[in-house]
């Protein structure tokens, strides 16, 4: 379990600061070196560096006490965001991988997510306690309680950079959620490029609007911790309120932001973000998950003048490129690109399935940012097929152009119709549904065609409520069309361009 | 010279017309009512409660800059009508 192999292992400051290739080392060496320094702050609460470190001790030895061992996984799902990144810590410290719920999240999912990675322990608050009960998880803690009962911190696991630190669950194409699990060296290969690529320092101000349990989350954290400077949490309830949202960047003096595209773009259209002057300290913006429209990329570099960024990838290889946005780009009118390969990671047009347009292919990722494997399954190895299909541009960046698959993307979250389909196929009285995307940019929605017996038209808020408390809001499809008859070719499979005409026509 | 301010009532009419018209469909089984949660069946999502917003500001002439909409104001159209009627005012 040592990490002598590692290259950035050597450079520990003192000896009994963690390994160097972990992320927890990135606190602790800020502890040590800059205790006063704000790890977090914001509307959600302050920790100073030093601070975060014996809060998340306190909470490591809680945790060790109630059987909490190295490889162990433990589920977070804080209401405040202070109290999961104290959590991530202390699981962190005891070499054991946290594994993030969303905020929005039924306690339904949170249980079967803890049934699904065999969790020794939910980290949660007082008031979200009950409802985990009910649902089926019995081992939940209060884990803001339990950073404050003055413990000494437990001594340091030996946590090497290969160890899982972090499983984020994504919609799995096979009807169920898939554990992406993710090591110290992957979050650290991510964490330190973007650090470095964008000058983060001390001093500046982070916003972290994506929830932790989406990758972007990630630049969040560990950059700005790589960095010595501050992250700062959107509270989860102004994050659908644009104007709030907006105001967010002026009243937090944020200098860095990054989210998908659709954040700004809402912000720019309902929030009134672009109607004065941008806040003096925002220098730099980065965007994922999604292509940003050109028109609303012009609008922003137009209002704020910073530094832009276009970074690419997925759940299971993190960031692995990333365009800065150019003023060429801005006045070309075509898409912005994907760009080229970042973190140490290599890509390459490593299949070029039929019917594909000229020049395209599906595009293939290896390197340190790439994760480890799907929990409960073989470990992964060798290149990630990202079943995003890319052209090859003259300057040997890529460019976006496609799906290979079924996968949705909508306002940067990642849908596979068919976990979807099979809760909504669950529901009385549906016998067959077929989700599908309407719309494109901020406007897209998720609609669920669905069939019911004998070709009826079912109420659809009970419909709504079933789907709600078994799905992720981010899955829950916005619209419901009946339809007597599920369109599908020779073979029985869903038609989903059928399908989508379908949803077009009745819902628009 | 500013709108007369809606009463609480016409407030919830106008939001259910708005989510019945946006979200489901013109409700052909009128199942929607002012206590139908919206956040928790997520009727509202991001982009529905910034719409919502607007329409509250532009069609009703309520003035929502100085409004901070929390969550609980969004959980019915009975809540929001509420917040609407007795924090703010009319532009």
């Amino acid at each position: 379990m040592s990490s002598e192999t590692s290259p950035v292992s050597r450079d520990a400051e003192a000896p009994d600061l963690p390994s160097a290739a972990t992320l927890h080392h990135l606190v602790a060496r800020r502890a040590q070196s800059c205790p006063d320094a704000l790890a977090i702050d914001g509307p959600s609460g302050r920790l100073s560096y030093g601070q975060l470190w014996d809060r998340a001790g306190c909470l490591a030895a809680e945790l060790a006490d109630r059987g909490v061992r190295p490889g162990d996984r433990v589920l977070l799902w804080c209401a405040s965001p202070v109290d999961s990144i104290v959590a991530m810590q202390a699981v962190l410290r005891l070499g054991a991988a946290y594994v993030p719920m969303g905020d929005d999240f039924p306690p339904a999912r949170v249980a079967s997510g803890a049934r699904d990675c065999d969790a020794r322990l939910v980290c949660t608050s007082a008031d979200r306690r009950p409802a985990l009960a009910k649902a089926g998880a019995s081992q939940a803690v209060d884990s803001h309680a339990l950073s404050m009962t003055g413990r000494v911190p437990p001594g340091g696991a030996v946590v090497a950079a290969d160890d899982c630190a972090y499983i984020l669950y994504t919609s799995g194409s096979t009807g169920s959620p898939k554990g992406v699990m993710l090591s110290h060296r992957n979050g650290r290969a991510f964490g330190d490029w973007a650090a470095a690529e964008v000058g983060l320092r001390p001093g500046d101000r982070v916003a972290n609007h994506a929830s932790f349990n989406f990758t972007l989350s990630i630049f969040d954290l560990y950059s700005t911790f790589a960095a010595g400077a501050t992250v700062v949490p959107v509270p989860q309830e102004w994050k659908s309120d644009p104007r709030q949202l907006a105001r967010f960047l002026y009243d937090e003096r944020i200098s860095v932001w990054y989210s998908v595209p659709s954040a700004l773009t809402l912000m720019m259209r309902f929030g009134g973000l672009t109607d004065s002057p941008p806040p003096p300290g925002l220098r730099t913006i980065l965007f994922a998950g999604e292509p940003f429209p050109i028109g609303a990329a012009r609008r922003l570099a137009d209002w704020c003048g910073c530094a832009m960024y276009n970074l690419y990838g997925t759940t299971e290889t993190n960031v692995c490129s990333y365009h800065r946005v150019t003023a060429a780009d801005l006045a070309s009118g075509e898409g912005l690109p994907i760009g080229r390969a970042c973190c140490g990671d290599r890509m390459w047009i490593g299949r070029r399935p039929a019917g594909v347009p000229d020049g395209s292919g599906e595009l293939y990722v290896e390197g340190p940012s790439v994760f480890l494997g799907y929990w409960g399954r073989e470990p992964h190895r060798g290149p990630y097929p990202m079943g995003d299909l890319v052209r090859e541009l003259p300057d040997g960046e890529f460019a976006y152009a496609g799906r290979v698959d079924d996968m949705l993307k909508i306002r940067g979250n990642r849908i596979e119709p068919a976990e979807v389909e099979a809760v909504a196929n669950g529901y009385p009285g549906v016998v067959a549904s077929a989700v599908v995307s309407v719309g494109s940019d901020i406007s897209a929605r998720l609609v669920l065609v669905a069939e019911a017996e004998g070709g009826m038209e079912l109420p659809v808020l009970p419909l709504r409520r079933y789907l709600t408390e078994r799905l992720p809001a981010y899955l829950v499809p916005e619209d419901v069309v009946f339809t007597g008859k599920i369109p599908r070719g020779s073979r029985g499979k869903v038609d989903r361009k059928a399908a989508r005409a379908l949803a077009a026509g009745q819902a628009d | 010279m500013p709108r007369p301010m809606p009463s609480e009532q016409e407030l919830v009419e106008a939001i259910l017309d708005h989510v019945r018209a946006r979200v489901l469909r013109g409700d052909p089984l009128r199942e929607l009512t002012d206590t139908t949660p919206l956040l928790e069946h997520r009727l509202l999502n991001s982009i529905r409660t910034a719409e919502l917003l607007v329409f509250v500001r532009d069609d009703l002439g309520v003035d929502t800059d100085t409004l901070e909409v929390t969550a609980a104001d969004l959980a019915t159209a009975r809540a929001l009508a509420r917040a609407l009627a007795t924090r703010a005012s009319c532009r």
